[in-house]
Order: C-alpha cells, then structure tokens, then sequence
C-alpha cells in the first residue's frame, strides 16, 4: 500500500517535470518567433533600403 | 515552478496563479554571446554562399577537387559527394559537438539556432511571387494534411501491433508525423508520458531525420526528382523542422525553397495533427485531460507564419526589386548555415545508444513506410501532371 503511494507520488512528480519542460518550450518557441520576426522584417528592410540609396 | 507574489496576495488576498513573461524562456545576451559567436565563426569557415571568402572549408575541398585526379570523370567531394555549404556547416557542427567538445558556456547560445531557422524561413517569403503560392500551396497542403494524418495513422497501428504503450505511440507519431522534438514535448503531458520516454522518442526522431538528412538527397538524385518533388518529399518525410530545411538545400537551392514553404503547411496544420493523436492514440477512459481546440490552436499555431505572409506579400506587391531580392535570398542563406552549424552541433550521436534497439526499429521502420507513402502521393500528382 505505501510502496503504491510512493510509486503514484513519483510518477506524479515526474509528469509535473514532464508539464513544466512542455510549458517551458513552449514559452521558448513563441519567444524564438518574435525575435525571429524582428530580425528577418529588419534585415529585409536594411536590404531594400541599401538598394534604395544605390550601394548595390 | 517560480511564481510570482501578486499585490493582492501581499495585502492578505487569495493568492494568484501568475503566468511567468514568455521572455524569460530567453537565455540573456550575456549568456548565450559565446554559442552564438562559435556557430557564425564556424559558419563563415564553411563558406557561405555569395562571399568567395578564400580560407574557407569550401574553398579547400574545390581545390583538392582541383589537384587530385577526378574519380570517375568527377571531382571527389563537390561533384561526386555533393558536399555544400549544408553538409560542410552539419559535419563540422558535429565533430566539434561529438569529437573535440562543446564547453558549457555555449549551450545557451546554441539554442539559438532554432531562431535563425525562422529567420530563414520569414525571408524565404521574398523569394516567391503569387503564381508560385497557386501552383505549390494547394499541392502543399494536400500532402501535407495527407502525411500528418496518414503518418499518425502508422504509428499508431504500429504501436499498437508492437504494444509500445499509447504514450510511447502518441510520442512517436508526434514527432514523425509533425515537427519532431517540439512537437513531442508539447504532447507529452497530453499522453501523460514519462520524462524518459519523451527522450527515447526525441532521439529515435532526431537520429531518423539526421540519417534522410544525408540518404534522401543521394536517393533523390540517383531517382532524378526534380526540385518541387524533392522538397516535398523533404518536408513530408523528414520529422524536425531544421532537418527538413537542412535535407531540401543539400538537394538544390530550388529544392530547398521548396522544402521551406511547404514546411509552413505542416507547422500550420499542427493544432489538428495533435488533437488527431491525442484521440487515435488514447482510449476514452484514459481521456482525461480536458482538450480545449481554441487553446490548442492558440498556443500551438506557428505565429511566424504571419511575418512569412508580410515579407511574401510585399515580394508579391514588387517592393522589393530585383537586386534587393537576390541580396535577401544571400542573407536567407546565411541564416540558415548559421542555424545547420547550431544543429550539428547540437546533435549528440551518443542518442543513438539512447535510442535503443526496438525504438530505432519501429522508428525508422515507421519514418520509412511515411516515406514510402509520400514518394507513391508523389508519383500520383506528376502522372496527374501538377508537376515533374
């Protein structure tokens, strides 16, 4: 009986660290976007503003 | 988990649930400054397309090519081996990673690479005009929707046959059928999977998607695919995102453009692929984490397909002009070398140990009949002439 409680307690622990990394990556794959966003929108517009001042 | 204290917890209130900020899921500047420095070094001594920068991996192999005798009629590493920017950047990250080490204080930076891929992916947009979104994108999404939820379907009569257990099953058939590692993490806690079955199922994929990474071009040139057949095969066969890009520029450039956009359909169709194995893979009794699709779809949908959409939608209104366009198809390039370099050296070869025998088995037995499946929808659209 205490050994079906302890076993059930560690599973518990281990899908709340299973929980935790999905939220985390998740968390880390919207903040990947934004920044990601951020550089490929800037860097096409440093692109066509270079070629819009003629240095290519 | 850290949560934070609110003002009406300090006043004596009930206390509140805070949701930590998405950007502390960030690693800081200064953690991350030497990673990122190591991966666009690295990157720049492979060689990166449109600089002939002399002291580079590449231009080494071209004049070994040069001197040796060719073999049979060609020169060894460039023309016979097809080795490219792609191949030079991986098998570089990956002895650095296996061989000589990576130091702790450039894992952080590493994780980057997954950003540059975006990048990569948001540029791409400038590289098509509207009649290729007509002619690829219902072709696209057809094979796409036909492969996440066909692929699904596979894994998990396969899982069942082998009885590997529904959150080993729903594990495996999320990391085949949509984007690999990501995709097996956010399911995870849906199946109720253990920590170690989620890493069992990550190298299982990992190790399949490096293994077409290298097969499928060599498959795809000894067959005489074209471009647009190959990078849906790429994109429909290989299970994580940074591989697929990976596998469709080792082909071709084309290919690889090919391989990239039609990506965005399967990152798209996510939300449903997920829902789809959480259902086919779980029986009804052991349902019982409340499934909301709006919830789903909110925190699963890719939001940088939105900045695709922009740049696409400028190319397409021809704001940016011609030499403006092929300099962004050079950067987009270059991002994404930096990001092959990150991913080679984030691949860690001892996986395949972690793997294991009866996972490498089905896995691969699994990722191969997906492929199988995608080469025979292929074969259908160019008899129906969609395409070469």
């Amino acid at each position: 009986m205490i050994d079906d409680l302890g076993k059930k307690n560690t599973m518990d622990d281990d899908l709340q660290k299973v929980m935790a990394a999905a939220e985390a990556k998740q968390r880390r794959h919207r903040v990947d976007e934004y920044i990601a966003m951020v550089i490929a929108i800037g860097t096409v517009f440093i692109l066509w503003f270079l070629q819009f001042v003629g240095l290519y | 988990m850290a949560q934070d204290i609110t003002y009406d917890q300090a006043a004596g209130g009930q206390p509140e649930i805070r949701k930590p900020s998405v950007w502390s899921a960030l690693p800081s500047f200064q953690k991350s400054w030497q990673g990122l420095l190591a991966m666009t070094i690295l990157a720049v001594l492979c060689g990166l397309p449109g600089i002939d920068f002399p002291f580079t991996l590449d231009s080494l192999l071209r004049y070994i090519d040069a001197v040796l005798p060719p073999v049979y009629g060609k020169g060894f590493f460039v023309d016979l081996l097809h080795f490219n920017y792609v191949v030079t950047c991986l098998i570089v990250g990956i002895i650095v990673r296996n061989v000589i080490g990576v130091p702790n204080s450039w894992e952080p930076g590493l994780t980057y690479s997954a950003v540059f891929m975006n990048v990569g992916i948001i540029m791409l947009g400038s590289q098509y005009m509207l009649r290729d979104l007509i002619k690829l994108g219902p072709i696209s999404i057809v094979v796409m929707a036909f492969m996440v939820f066909g692929g699904a379907l596979i894994f998990t009569f396969l899982g069942r046959y082998f009885k590997l257990g529904d959150a080993m099953t729903g594990l495996l058939a999320a990391a085949f059928s949509m984007c690999g590692v990501s995709a097996c993490i956010a399911i995870a806690p849906m199946v109720k999977a253990k920590s170690e079955e989620v890493a069992y199922a990550i190298a299982v994929s990992v190790t399949f998607g490096l293994f077409c990474l290298f097969a499928l071009p060599f498959l795809g040139k000894i067959a005489g695919m074209s471009n647009e057949a190959f990078g849906l095969l790429a994109a429909a066969g290989v299970p994580n995102s940074n591989q697929v890009i990976a596998t469709g520029f080792n082909f071709s450039f084309e290919a690889g453009k090919v391989s990239g956009f039609t990506n965005i359909g399967r990152l798209v169709l996510i939300p449903a692929g997920v829902l789809f194995i959480y259902f086919m893979t779980l029986g009804k009794e052991l349902r019982s984490t409340k499934i909301s699709f709006w919830e789903i779809l909110k925190e699963k949908f890719p939001l940088f397909v939105f900045g695709f959409a922009f740049v696409w939608t400028l190319n397409c209104l021809q704001v940016w002009p011609v030499p403006a366009s092929e300099a962004m198809g050079n950067v987009m390039e270059w991002f994404f070398a930096i990001c092959f370099v990150g991913l080679g050296m984030t691949t860690k070869l001892s996986d395949l140990r972690k793997a294991g025998a009866k996972g490498i088995l089905i896995g691969y037995v699994a990722g191969s009949l997906r492929i199988g499946l995608c080469l025979i929808l292929l074969f259908v659209f160019i008899k129906m002439g969609f395409f070469r």
